[in-house]
């Protein structure tokens, strides 16, 4: 057998073959960084978008609670649940794109793509509906004409931060490369077999 | 590989010996097959993202990765995995009538065989660290609105925390057979007092909602108190937690 080929030599022989560009390219504060802490590969991005899309959902549903109830402390709560959802966005799609870059060769998957899109209609429409409720504090009080609208954006931020949490899931945990446990794979009467 | 051609077969230990380690190659197994992934600079070493190791079957951590299983092509198969006897664990376990129907379960719904804990679990560690933050603001700025937006955080977070223990036990049962890792019985130790800590003050707060006002008297400290709990109590939880779902190995020693 001739000597083996170093990771170097490979990625130069054969380029196409290398993994992210990232990995090769990283800047040497960004190297250091992370070789100091590691766990910055991958855990700021799960980290952030649990405050995003719990403070997006609460935000609607504080406010149908307050429809509901009439209790105006709910309206004040879902405002601060939708200041903390826009506040929080732009780091969440911050270290979604530095996660992104760093951990997935090449271009963006077609199911990252997606999601940023959505990330992006979401932080629209999220500040959009935060900035009229701050200057406007009655505004679902005086539920007709163009007030509508403040409530039809504060309704389509439910489904927005579902369906781009909905992606970003699928790209963190594949369904279809998803093994089911071992165990389960070798349960008697021929039931056990991989999906 | 050559059509045909007898394909080697990998016992574990074969497979354990490929770390890279001292010039040896970098295998990884995945679903059977064996792979040579020693060109890879993202194997150097036989370490990949700081998680995973070589020398081993990656196909249960392949779930966590952020890429397809195509990312294989690029490399020569050199061999399968010798199927292995099963386990003492393995062969301990009954499956008996529950894990069947949830194998059944679980081929008409994917989704469920990861995804309930994770979503889950957002809600509880927004809520209570929101209701710790929140009550801060209050005290920081005097605006009441906070305090009160503090105490609906509580709610939900009380009201998310035995449903996200419910996934949790659901998750350890089925994907990790109720053993005593580690993470698990930290937290398994840890979301109870999570839970008492947060009704009790749910429901000091909702007995005396002026609770934060008498400070001086000792119902209000230990109302703070353990408001100012949940955000820890719930971000060593959350750590834990995290740990598992995106496992990161500490370098071995020397």
């Amino acid at each position: 057998m001739g000597k083996r080929e170093t990771p170097k030599q490979a990625l130069a022989n054969r380029p196409e073959q290398a993994g992210p560009a990232s990995e090769r390219q990283l800047p040497p504060l960004v190297a250091r960084t992370l070789a100091r802490f590691p766990r910055l590969q991958r855990y700021p991005h799960p980290f952030i978008i649990h405050f995003t899309i719990v403070y997006m959902l609460s935000a609607t549903f504080f406010s149908l609670l307050y429809l509901a109830t009439g209790d105006r402390s709910f309206d004040d709560t879902a405002f601060y649940c939708l200041g903390a959802g826009v506040l929080s966005l732009p780091p969440a799609i911050a270290t979604g794109i530095f996660t992104h870059w760093l951990n997935f060769p090449g271009s963006l998957h077609q199911t990252a793509h997606l999601e940023k899109r959505l990330s992006y209609t979401l932080l629209a429409v999220a500040a959009a509906a935060f900035v009229w409720r701050m200057l406007d504090r009655e505004v679902l009080q005086n539920l007709a004409g163009v007030n509508l609208v403040y409530l039809f954006l504060v309704l389509a931020v439910t489904p927005l931060v579902t369906a781009t949490s909905y992606f970003g899931g699928m790209v963190t945990f594949p369904l279809e490369s998803a093994p089911i446990p071992r165990h389960l794979t070798n349960l008697p009467n021929g039931k056990g077999k991989r999906l | 590989m050559t059509e045909g051609k007898q394909e080697k077969k990998f016992t574990p230990g074969q497979l354990a010996e490929g770390t890279g380690a001292a010039g040896k190659p970098v295998y990884v197994a995945y679903r059977g097959k064996v792979y040579d992934v020693s060109a890879s600079p993202l194997w150097e070493g036989g370490r990949h993202m700081e998680a995973h190791r070589a020398g081993g079957d990656l196909s249960a951590e392949f779930a966590e990765a952020p890429h397809g299983e195509e990312v294989f092509e690029r490399y020569p198969q050199v061999g399968v995995l010798a199927a292995a006897a099963p386990s003492e664990a393995e062969l301990a376990i009954s499956p008996g009538d529950a894990r069947e129907f949830w194998f059944r379960v679980l081929q008409k719904a994917p989704l469920l065989r990861r995804h309930p804990h994770p979503m889950v679990v957002h809600f509880p560690i927004v809520f209570m660290i929101s209701a710790t933050a929140f009550t801060l603001l209050y005290l920081l700025t005097g605006i009441r609105s906070f305090e009160v937006t503090g105490f609906h955080c509580l709610g939900g977070g009380v009201l998310f925390t035995p449903v996200a223990m419910a996934t949790g036990f659901f998750t350890w049962w089925l994907n990790y057979l109720a053993r005593p890792l580690k993470p698990v019985v930290i937290k398994i130790v840890l979301s109870p007092i999570l839970l008492a800590a947060g009704a009790g003050g749910f429901v000091m707060r909702w007995q005396n909602p002026d609770i934060l006002g008498s400070l001086g008297h000792w119902t209000g400290l230990v109302y703070l108190a353990l408001i100012c709990t949940l955000a820890p109590l719930v971000s060593v939880i959350g750590w834990y937690g995290a740990t598992m779902t995106f496992p990161l190995h500490e370098e071995r020693g020397p």
